[in-house]
């Protein structure tokens, strides 16, 4: 076996044809600036290289790239990646259980020990399936599986009769989801809306509530689906939330476990198998190896899956959890758990930013796994910002100097020790000590809060808090501890249910009809299964009158369309379109603006803009080709043919950021203030047309705090949440975002972000620390204060993490 | 052994169809052939499995001739638990709709009866109430779906109307038509269905291939059995009509080019073709296979 494995020429993306050593058996860390190329080389290149050639030997599967990325790459062995951007799942149905497999060996335990309770008792003994929700054996065929529906009161929705069809729901009818609805009925029924429901006879009145199924689905299932639409957090708008002739129920048949009745009353060891995917995993995990039962090897083997995820750091979830619900560092450390049990050797893992959502102790466990994964003969490389991890790695990669054209070069390779004196990285000063600023003295709030009183969601223990507005607030706290439930899932749906259309999450626009427009949508439909978010009953907010708007600034995706890109998301696209459109050549053609669309008349009739044709050659394996009618652009010929300055619409879509800002500066002012915003927020390397698939969650965010940031409202009193503002940025583009929080802070408004990384704390004025540990350990208010103070606090446990002015 | 019964042995030794044990051809008012395989006669009693959704619906068309109900009504209006609003669209269900398989109540496990939901409503004890409590997925008669709850409910709609669906069918069909049939098997609730879950239970349904003759016979007659009228015209040019959602479905018969017919699951089959005045039937061993004889209902024997 080769010692190295040897890359030679890579020049993918904005890769310089740079040569690489990679040690086997050994932690290696690539480090670099957002968007020099770290990923590049260690996804795209070995990563797609191991890949490839392993399927390509085993005969699985054939593909043939249309482009040579890399010269040679010798000593590879079989390659496994977690990404984070590409394991975002949205299908609600997949959850921690059903992606670990523990569902299959948890109700193959059911099915072999369960104790049917009294009545219930069946003549055959139930099969694994009748445990498993998901599986039309098991599953409650009244709610689906899902343990609730939703209904519609028919009385409340019309109390009076002589109310009017159209003017139904008020002034919701006014908007366009609502009107399209009605249209349809008008369409398909041919009757009008402009009359009194008392008008209609029972016949009609049946056509207008239930509809024909294809073409009209009735208004009962259409106000229900806005209603579960505007029920969840992320979606809802003010007037979905105004429907109030919906609730949701528990299934009455099912109990809510969504299974059938025999499996939902028979338990082992005096639980169900709902009751046992509701526990935390550690709980779990005791409670199974307390039975006293048979230790089979089924559940040895269950044991044995439950004790690696508590390893990694997810012991505070439990199997009933969504994907959909879990942050982009906890499906990683999901699927990171999955391979340790694997037990292999020899294979090289590549991870993106592995401690993205783990407090500075959970680090260390996590440390201590990769070394069990090396100590067992494997190698791993991780793309990583994080000190404490760089500092443990046996080798390092700095790819760099800087981001997109200005990066792609090989600044460092060695050890550690080494690395340290490189004067030329934009990471190595940093870790060298020094570098991250760090304020000498805080903002004091001047009086103005936000106060929580007694939320109890989730895990939080009766937790009342004051938030000081007008400064940068900090929540902190190990995974699991309850900075999600208290902001995520406590302040912001109270600052909505009070503040209504004044608090918005971003990306979404008030009264933006766009919900349930096309029910085949499977997506779409996922998303009305998205858990109910609403402020539990009893907690109550306070000062809300504090602040004037508030944007939350989460890290889903800035769209779903096949198309849609960063210059989509921020409106740059519009007004590229109209550049493009008003130039010569375009206007003696007559190519108007859907000619710069490659949704409309501009995209490549052959390829639909994807600029690739996908060929099927056999046996289920697939090869993309280049397009050759419009040459892998994506675009029409005629569309291609016209330039501004020089360059095509295409050439401006691959454009990054930062170089669409020096080309754009002096053709349109919008454009470039949106783009200035972008390279403010750190997201100068990104390009225009990059596609929302490959858009991680930190990028997504910051592209939807640049667009709420770019529209340009002298904003004041406004609050600003975010969601680990700092994943998948370098220290150098974190100190770039701080700058601009920093900013926004001075200009009046309020910002609170959940974060674990130690420099961005440090930078609050005040930290509110949840612990002490996940689960059932969590969910108190263990410290808060400025970062110098939590430091001097013994209760705190980020405290003696985090730097301080006076420190240094 | 006359020429037409020559023919279709002959055929039968080059068709590949080991399972099938009668062949009963029946024209112009008379059994033309009548061929026996695999040591079945004429007196051999065989399982008819879905054939029972058709004898049921003219047990329908009779009870509506008799005013007990109409294919109009709601369910609700006889099944109670139709009528709590369990699923709003309850109460757009109609007989009707139970007849052409388009109730929209969920379903899934295709023609088959050995599906999950089945499995699950037998253990439940009450079969209505588990129906009652199934999702309606689509707008009731929009979308047909071939499934048993549909068939169940209209068994113990009959039932809930003449008292016993299975005396009202013996008294008024079968005993007539000189049909001997033992009782059917019964839910816990007291749903008369078949084919029951258990082989023994099943026995209960099962006809000769004379019996099914006579079957096809009474539609062919217009509902007239010796002289008497069994079932209104009325009734019978319904089911054998073309059903909004499925052309090729009518009330529990199905339909084609130039006929109408039963269908058992395995090649349990009677095929109607009334402008010839003409009956096929057949019946086959049944396999885990779903196995149809196309080849034999359409064949010129």
């Amino acid at each position: 076996m080769k010692p190295n494995v040897e890359i030679k020429g890579a020049r993918i993306h904005n890769l310089r044809h740079i040569d690489v050593t990679i040690p086997k058996n050994r932690l290696t860390v690539i480090t670099g600036v957002s968007g020099s190329g770290k990923s590049s080389l260690a996804f795209d290149t070995l990563y797609e290289e191991g890949r490839k050639r392993y399927l390509m030997f085993s005969g699985t599967q054939l593909t043939v790239e249309s482009e040579i990325t890399v010269d040679d790459i010798s000593g590879l062995s079989p390659t496994v990646a977690v990404e984070q951007r590409i394991i975002r799942q949205s299908n609600p149905r997949s959850t921690v259980s059903t992606r670990t497999q523990i569902e299959a060996l948890l109700s193959m335990l059911f099915a072999n020990f369960g104790v049917p309770d009294d009545g219930f008792e069946t003549r055959e003994p139930l099969e694994a399936a009748m445990f498993q929700k998901n599986s039309p054996k098991g599953m409650c065929p009244r709610c689906m599986g899902k343990g609730y529906y939703y209904r519609l009161d028919e009385e409340k929705m019309i109390p009076d009769r002589s109310i009017r069809i159209d003017e139904l729901f008020g002034d919701i009818c006014d908007n366009g989801h609502m009107w399209r609805i009605l249209e349809r009925y008008r369409r398909t029924f041919h009757k009008p809306t402009d009359i009194p429901f008392a008008q209609l006879s029972p016949e009609d009145y049946d056509e207008l509530m239930f509809g024909q199924g294809k073409h009209y689905q009735g208004l009962a299932q259409e106000v229900i689906g806005m209603y579960a639409w505007g029920q969840t957090t992320s979606s809802g708008t003010s007037w979905t939330r105004k429907i109030d002739c919906c609730y949701r129920e528990e299934c009455r048949r099912c109990e809510g476990t969504g299974l059938g009745r025999e499996a939902a009353h028979t338990k082992i060891g005096g639980r169900t198998i709902t009751e046992m995917s509701n526990m935390y995993l550690d709980d779990l995990l005791a409670f199974l190896s307390n039975l006293s039962i048979e230790k089979t090897p089924l559940q040895k083997e269950l044991e044995k899956k439950l004790k690696c995820l508590c390893d990694v750091g997810l012991s505070y979830l439990s199997l009933h959890r969504t994907l959909p619900s879990l942050s982009g560092g906890e499906i990683q450390r999901l699927f990171l758990a999955s391979y340790i049990i694997a037990e292999m050797d020899s294979i090289i893992f590549v991870f993106d930013e592995p401690t993205i959502g783990l407090h500075e102790n959970e680090k260390q466990n996590l440390l201590r796994i990769i070394g069990k994964l090396i100590e067992e003969g494997n190698t791993v490389v991780c793309v990583e910002h994080d000190e404490s991890f760089i500092r443990a790695a046996d080798y390092i990669i700095d790819i760099g100097p800087d981001a997109g054209i200005l990066g792609g070069r090989k600044i460092f390779e060695g050890p550690y020790r080494d690395f340290l004196t490189c004067g030329s990285s934009r990471t190595a000063p940093y870790l060298a000590g020094g570098a991250f600023p760090i304020p000498h003295e805080y903002r004091s709030a001047g009086g103005r809060r936000l106060s929580i009183r007694n939320a109890n969601i989730h895990n939080l223990q009766d937790v009342s808090v004051d938030i000081p507005l007008g400064v940068m607030v900090g929540i902190a706290g190990v995974s699991g501890s309850g900075k999600s439930s208290l902001i995520a899932n406590t302040l912001v749906p109270g600052l909505k249910e009070l503040m209504r259309g004044w608090c918005v999450t971003g990306g979404e626009k008030p009264g933006d009809g766009k919900p349930v427009d096309d029910p085949e949508d499977e997506e779409l439909s996922a998303e009305f299964d998205d858990e109910e978010e609403m402020i539990a009953a009893g907690t109550r907010i306070l000062g809300h009158e504090n602040i004037r708007k508030c944007y939350v600034i989460d890290q889903r995706p800035i769209g779903r369309s096949r198309t849609s890109c960063p210059a989509t998301y921020t409106g740059i696209m519009d007004r590229m379109r109209k550049l493009f459109s008003e130039c010569p050549e375009a206007k003696s053609r007559n190519l108007g603006i859907g000619w710069f669309s490659l949704n409309s008349k501009g995209g490549c009739p052959a390829c639909h803009g994807d600029g690739v044709v996908r060929r099927h050659v056999g046996f289920g394996n697939f090869i993309d080709i280049r397009c050759d009618q419009c040459g892998g652009y994506g675009f029409a010929a005629e569309t291609m043919s016209v330039h501004l300055d020089g360059k095509t619409i295409r050439d401006c879509l691959d454009m990054t950021v930062s170089e669409a800002y020096a080309f754009f500066r002096d053709k349109d002012g919008v454009i470039a203030k949106i783009l200035n915003v972008l390279i403010r927020v750190g997201m100068g390397y990104i390009k225009l047309g990059q596609k929302t698939p490959t858009i991680s969650g930190g990028e997504s965010q910051r592209i939807k705090l640049a667009g709420e940031l770019a529209k340009g409202r002298a904003a004041k009193e406004v609050l600003y949440i975010l969601d680990e503002p700092s994943t998948g940025l370098s220290f150098y583009d974190c100190e770039k975002l701080l700058k601009l929080l920093n900013e926004l802070v001075d200009m009046g408004n309020s910002v609170i972000l959940t974060e674990h990384d130690t420099h961005m704390l440090s930078n609050c004025d005040w930290i509110i620390e949840m612990g002490p540990a996940g689960g059932r350990n969590g969910g108190r208010l263990i410290a808060e204060g400025t970062p110098a103070e939590l430091k001097r606090n013994p209760a705190s446990i980020i405290g003696r993490h985090l730097k301080t002015g006076e420190a240094q | 052994m006359n020429r037409r019964e020559d023919h279709i042995y002959q055929m039968m030794a080059s068709a590949h169809h080991p399972q099938i044990n009668s062949i009963v051809v029946w024209e112009d008012g008379e059994t033309k052939a009548e061929c026996f395989f695999n040591g079945y006669t004429a007196a051999s009693r065989h399982v008819i499995r879905s054939v029972f959704k058709s004898i049921l619906s003219v047990g329908i068309g009779i009870a509506q001739d008799e005013g007990l109900l109409n294919v109009r009504d709601s369910v609700k209006k006889h099944l109670p638990a139709f009528g709590e609003g369990r699923d709003m669209r309850h109460r757009l269900i109609t007989v009707e709709h139970l007849l052409t398989m388009t109730s929209g109540i969920f379903w899934q496990g295709g023609v088959h009866y050995h599906c999950p939901l089945m499995a699950a409503m037998r253990r439940s004890g009450s079969w209505v109430d588990y129906i009652a409590d199934c999702m309606v997925r689509d707008m009731p008669g929009t979308v047909y779906n071939y499934k048993e709850f549909d068939v169940i409910l209209l068994s113990a709609i009959l039932s809930k109307v003449t008292g016993d669906a299975f005396d009202y069918i013996n008294d008024k069909l079968f005993a007539p038509l000189g049909i001997h049939n033992d009782r059917w098997y019964k839910s816990p609730d007291g749903v008369y269905y078949c084919p029951a879950p258990e082989k023994e239970q099943e026995s209960a349904s099962a006809l000769t291939a004379g019996e099914m003759v006579r079957i096809g016979q009474l539609f062919l007659q217009q509902g007239i059995w010796n002289g008497r009228r069994i079932v209104s015209d009325d009734y019978i040019r319904s089911a054998t009509a073309p059903s909004p959602a499925n052309p090729g479905y009518g009330y529990l018969w199905w339909l084609g080019e130039g006929w109408y017919g039963c269908r058992g699951f395995g090649g349990q089959s009677v095929t109607v073709f009334p402008e010839r005045d003409r009956i096929v039937v057949t019946q086959a061993t049944v396999t885990d296979r779903p196995l149809s004889y196309e080849d034999v209902y359409f064949a010129d024997i």
